[in-house]
């Protein structure tokens, strides 16, 4: 019951920031500022609190599931707003940042049921560390998907000769252009640390006989992937038609966004050896508890 | 009773050869106040710029200002006959100075609406006032009130978001739009104009460092490095330069293009695709439009800035109510807040006397009972408190009202009635 009221509660405050930010459209205000960040801090906090009763009076597994991990992610997005809004708050970060935090919200909301990460003892630590690096992944992938396109779209107003979208002004190009390069930067170094650490995994996984993730699973071959292509856009973006350089970072951020997307929508369809069917997961629980009880 | 005048002259009403006899520098300005302090009790701050002379003197204690003195003393100041000039100094009154002095701070009596410069102004004079001494309590509230009016001005409304002038558009809404900073970027001005020289100004303002000036003449093209600490060079240069700079800025005579499509094209792979922001000042222009269409390059022309500096200035004019709205509020406030405080002295004063009449009548009544327990004496105590309280609330009552919702004159009247049948002292 108290986890229904607080994804409505932290879910109603970041709407209202997020109606705020939209109201920059249409007129100026010299309180909105400060309203819409009470707003978001509020939420934040109802955030937190949600999060903290997940981990501490649930099943403590928070990440295991596709609703824990969006709502984790959706989070970490909210703390980079509040950082944005308090260091540049003349600029329209929540346009693009607050409907990617409703939508993880929405999104955890509905796959409630949906999905959980198997249930491994093995290597605590590398899973740790895995499961960090992919959320972290997940959480650069959405912020690099609000500067390539506030990139594009600052790109295309200056050469219409526009300083402004309407009322509301975009950071500098070449902010979002070294923003954009820093976080493909980044994203490339947590993806290695996932990808090693899943290898380790599944090393651990085959040595005590448990069931390990294929090579062929299509997450773990759309992330090496991209891994791949990160790394050989980087190493060849300076010899490669420099002009191009902003377009192309804010175009690979928003690639990334989508193959995330496809990946996340295609392995909860599929038969994805990182997701397991809650009604699996209550089988072996149950098939567990048996064999203990059988033991005794 | 409060009083406020300002006389003096702007921009609106008298033309630059009377500005010009009653311009102060800031030395002057002391000086001048020093010699009204001396000869005069009332408060003074003269606000003095380049578009405007105006003295704001006030009076706390109802004292008449005499408004012919100001007149002789302003006019003795700068060795001009009263007469001569007459018709272009105004005098506003109460109000209508107040109102005033909110719309000159919160710049919205400049020749360019919205300019920042007179904020400054505004607060120099007043500071200038309180070295010397001249600016009393209502002249400090005045003053007070201006700067919130103009803060309110800047955070309420886009009057002062949106710049009119061409290089600060170029330089605010277009060149910092793709720059992060400036002071890691190269400037190459090719021409020196007056209009290469006010756009430097801004860019330097917002930290360009390394300047660059080309010009056929390079006597000029010397005289403006100079000036902006840069350096030239020659002419047939100019298209190697291009490769290496970030910001451009054209400004030339020419009657022809002077960098082609051509040209640009066979630099352009040196340029390792580093944005370029050229500022095509001149007419006719100077780059072949065709470059803005390659990537990484923002031309911009003086019709396409325009275009802004005059949606801008729109949009400053159709901000103008709420400024207005702004600075009625304020107004009332200011009023409001010096009624207040003369109301506020006025009860003070009337609650001191009548406590003081009670504490004496209760020592001589108790030395006459004194068989009175603590309790009864508390209790006759209360009483008179609340017999004091009872016959002081409708007065009261009536001097708060008047000071929320006055009527003219009549809050004034109220005051000197209480004062006189209450005998109050100062």
């Amino acid at each position: 019951m108290l986890s229904h009221v607080g994804m409505i509660c932290f879910t109603a405050c970041y709407l209202a920031a997020f109606l705020l930010e939209c109201s920059r459209c249409c007129f100026r205000s010299g309180v909105r500022g400060a309203v819409m960040f009470g707003f978001a801090a509020a939420g934040w906090i109802a955030h937190t609190a949600y999060l903290y009763h997940q981990i501490v009076f649930q099943d403590g597994h928070l990440l295991s599931s596709v609703q824990g991990w969006m709502i984790a992610v959706a989070w970490m997005l909210m703390i980079l707003y509040l950082y944005l809004t308090v260091y540049f708050p003349k600029t329209p970060f929540g346009l693009f940042l607050l409907p990617l935090v409703l939508i993880a919200i929405g999104s955890g909301k509905h796959f409630a049921n949906a999905a959980a990460f198997p249930p491994d003892s093995v290597g605590q630590v590398w899973r740790m560390v895995h499961v960090a690096s992919f959320l972290l992944v997940t959480v650069t992938i959405f912020l690099g998907f609000v500067t390539g396109l506030m990139y594009l779209l600052q790109a295309a107003n200056l050469k219409r000769k526009h300083p402004k979208i309407g009322r509301l002004k975009l950071p500098p190009l070449e902010w979002l252009q070294t923003a954009n390069s820093r976080l493909i930067g980044f994203l490339i170094v947590l993806l290695a640390a996932g990808i090693l650490t899943g290898f380790a995994i599944n090393r651990l996984n085959m040595q005590n006989q448990n069931a390990s993730v294929s090579l062929l699973d299509p997450m773990v071959i759309v992330t090496i992937g991209m891994f791949v292509f990160l790394l050989l856009f980087t190493v060849t973006l300076k010899k490669w038609q420099p002009a191009h350089e902003g377009k192309r970072l804010a175009f690979v951020t928003i690639l990334c966004f989508t193959a995330m997307i496809l990946m996340l929508a295609f392995a909860l369809a599929s038969s994805s050896a990182h997701w397991y069917q809650k009604n699996k997961l209550q089988e072996q629980s149950q098939t567990s508890f048996l064999s203990t009880d059988d033991t005794r | 009773m409060l009083k406020l005048t300002m006389f003096g002259c702007n921009y609106r009403t008298a033309d630059i050869a009377v500005r010009e006899r009653f311009a102060f520098s800031p030395e002057q300005c002391k000086k001048t106040l020093q010699k009204w302090s001396d000869a005069q009790t009332h408060e003074a701050v003269l606000l003095a710029t380049c578009n405007r002379t105006e003295l704001y003197v006030a009076s706390e204690n109802g004292t008449v200002i005499d408004d012919g003195a100001i007149c002789q003393f302003l006019c003795d100041e700068k060795n001009v006959m009263p007469e001569t000039v007459r018709e272009s100094l105004i005098m506003l009154h109460d109000d209508e100075a107040v109102s005033h002095l909110f719309r000159v701070a919160g710049s919205l009596d400049s020749m360019v609406l919205g300019e920042p410069q007179i904020l400054s102004q505004v607060k120099a004079a007043y500071q200038t006032a309180n070295e010397i001494g001249t600016a009393g309590s209502v002249l400090h509230g005045l003053f007070q009130a201006s700067l919130k009016v103009a803060k309110r001005i800047v955070g309420e409304t886009e009057i002062h978001q949106r710049r009119t002038s061409i290089p600060s558009v170029a330089v605010a809404d277009f060149a910092m739009q793709i720059f992060e900073r400036l002071d890691d970027k190269k400037t190459l001005v090719l021409g020196a104009g007056e209009m290469a020289d006010e756009t430097l100004r801004y860019l330097t303002d917002q930290g360009a460092m390394s300047i660059l000036v080309i010009n056929r003449s390079t006597d000029h093209a010397q005289k403006l490095a100079e000036q902006w600490h840069g350096h030239t060079d020659t002419w047939e240069n100019r298209f190697a330069r291009l490769a290496e700079v970030d910001v451009v800025i054209s400004t030339t005579g020419a009657t022809e293009p002077i960098v082609r499509l051509d040209d640009y094209l066979a630099i352009e792979s040196r340029r390792q695709g580093r944005p370029l922001f050229v500022l095509d000042l001149a007419m006719p222009r100077d780059f072949d439009p065709a470059i803005g269409s390659r990537e990484n390059v923002f031309l911009y022309s003086v019709d396409d800035l325009k275009e802004t500096c005059e949606r801008n200035q729109q949009s400053r004019n159709r901000e103008l109510p709420k400024a207005e709205k702004i600075i009625k509020q304020e107004c009332g406030k200011f009023w409001h807040d010096m009624r207040s405080r003369e109301t506020g002295s006025i009860i003070r004063r009337l609650r001191e006397d009548w406590e003081s009449r009670k504490e004496t009548e209760l020592t001589r009544l108790f030395h006459k009972l004194p068989n009175l327990s603590e309790t009864e004496q508390r209790e006759v105590r209360y009483a008179f408190d609340r017999l004091i309280n009872k016959l002081l609330h409708p007065p009261l009552e009536s001097l708060r009202d008047e000071a929320y919702q006055p009527h003219h004159g009549v809050t004034y009247l109220l005051q000197d009635a209480i004062s006189r049948l209450f005998r109050l002292k100062d």
